[in-house]
């Protein structure tokens, strides 16, 4: 059996159920879901097609280290396949590997994916509402806009890792990157939608930015496409095995 | 006081710490002299610590480095004095016996006897210098502190004193109708809180103390020294 490893990078955490996928039976069968909710109550959608190498993957990781297979996972920015497991009551998130996600789901009757497309197949610009899934990693925009950060469980330096009770690393970009103009560059799109108070947004696999926005209009948060990240404005790839 | 200096260069402090809390806060050496501020009925007072050998030295030690400054002594006697921007710490040494602090007139706050001070009381020396800490409903004590780093910052959580129920009910006569907070614990375990008044400030009251053999192993947090 092989040794599963915690992964290096960014735990997501504390985020909604709308932000992570989630291997589930479906007409018994094990699938990819993502929970969806686009203002006419929460539902499942199970991804279309293929994908069965990552519910593998997902099932192997959950079965070795909880001893059953189904439930969430995430995949990031670097295409990173990440496996939540709640060990001592605390989650602990392990790297599946790296996967070439293409998901698409149905959702009345059109397909509906994760990449940067309206419902009528268009691209979607910065500033438009966010239609598609929202599964993500949560990132901060600094207040004051003009940095961007995420938190995480410090691992030790010891391979294989372990976690190091009760200490958490808060990453900034302006201290990875060391350059401002990198910096500004990535935070634009980010402030032009949320504005110098900062706060989360999300980036999914297809490295896509969506953040959620309360126009006060009294029908909750929307969430908004604010563009791609630019790879060479951004956090370096963590290492993995 | 008795003051035992690290040898120099100081090794970095990356364990239990609290910043300052504006430019009067906490312990610090001024025109030579060491003292913590407390507030009076008749304002702001620079209590000073008695002149002892090991406060003598401890002071010269300071100026010699820094001038003068902020230094934090932890409840077990580690003396730690924040560099520049409160970026880095060091350990420059360990304080133990008795620290005296003398007031404007004739008070007295001698950190070694306090025995007269029963949990609830108002404290009668200075409310910004020890250990910021939270009691849990248990009476456990926790603490967490920030350290940059070349990414960005670390953040740790620890519980650094175990279930205490007499601190608990001490704390509970400090601030009734409350069961966790803010605390501070001083050099010699003794433990404080600042409670709102009715006029909208604050005071601090006497919780109780720990004993300072709770905060044992703390040498791991001295870079190196794992």
């Amino acid at each position: 059996m092989p040794e599963h490893l915690l992964y290096r990078g960014l735990w997501p955490q504390s985020v909604s159920q709308l932000a992570k996928y989630s291997v589930r039976m479906v007409d018994r069968e094990w699938k990819v879901t993502v929970r969806y909710d686009l203002g006419e109550g929460l539902m499942y959608l199970a991804v279309e097609g293929g994908e069965t190498d990552i519910v593998d993957r997902v099932n192997q990781i959950k079965e070795a280290v909880a001893g059953q297979g189904g439930g969430a996972f995430y995949i990031n920015e670097y295409h990173h396949l990440i496996v939540p497991i709640t060990r001592d009551g605390t989650s602990h998130y392990f790297y599946g590997g790296r996967v070439n996600p293409n998901f698409t789901f149905e959702f009345e009757g059109r397909p509906l994916t994760s990449r940067p497309v309206a419902r009528d197949g268009e691209s979607l610009s910065p500033g438009d509402p966010w239609v598609g899934p929202r599964p993500g990693i949560p990132y901060v925009l600094a207040a004051g806009g003009n940095d961007i950060y995420f938190q995480t469980p410090a691992l030790t330096d010891a391979a294989p890792p372990s976690v190091r009770p009760g200490v958490t690393r808060q990453v900034k970009l302006s201290k990875v990157l060391r350059d401002r103009a990198l910096v500004a560059r990535a935070v634009r799109g980010i402030r032009d939608v949320r504005g110098h108070q900062g706060g989360r947004f999300y980036v999914n696999e297809h490295g896509s930015i969506f953040t959620p926005v309360d126009r006060g209009d009294g029908n909750g948060l929307n969430y908004i496409y604010c563009g791609q990240i630019d790879p060479g404005a951004w956090f370096p790839e963590p290492s993995v095995p | 006081m008795i003051f035992q200096p690290e040898a120099f260069p100081f090794p970095r402090w990356l364990g239990p710490y609290s910043p300052a809390r504006g430019n009067n806060s906490g312990f610090r050496v001024r025109s030579g002299l060491l003292g913590a501020t407390v507030v009076t009925e008749s304002g702001q007072e620079f209590w000073t610590a008695q002149q002892t050998q090991g406060v003598h030295d401890l002071v010269q030690l300071i100026k010699a480095h820094w001038q003068g400054g902020r230094i934090v002594f932890l409840p077990n006697g580690f003396t730690v004095k924040p560099l520049q921007n409160d970026s880095e710490r060091v350990l420059i040494g360990r304080s133990s016996d008795a620290l005296i602090l003398n007031g404007d007139g004739c008070q007295v706050l001698d950190f070694s006897n306090l025995q007269h001070l029963a949990p609830g009381s108002i404290w009668p020396g200075p409310g910004t210098i020890g250990l910021e800490s939270t009691i849990r409903s248990d009476g456990s004590l926790t603490s967490g502190w920030y350290r940059p780093t070349e990414y960005g910052q670390e953040e740790t959580q620890e519980v650094i004193a175990g279930p205490n129920a007499s601190l608990l009910e001490g704390f509970r006569k400090a601030r009734p109708g409350e069961n966790s907070g803010r605390v501070r614990i001083t050099i010699g375990g003794h433990v404080t809180t600042n409670r709102q008044e009715r006029n909208g400030g604050s005071r601090p009251y006497y919780v109780g103390r720990v004993s300072t053999s709770v905060f044992r192993n703390w040498e791991r947090w001295i870079e190196g020294r794992a």
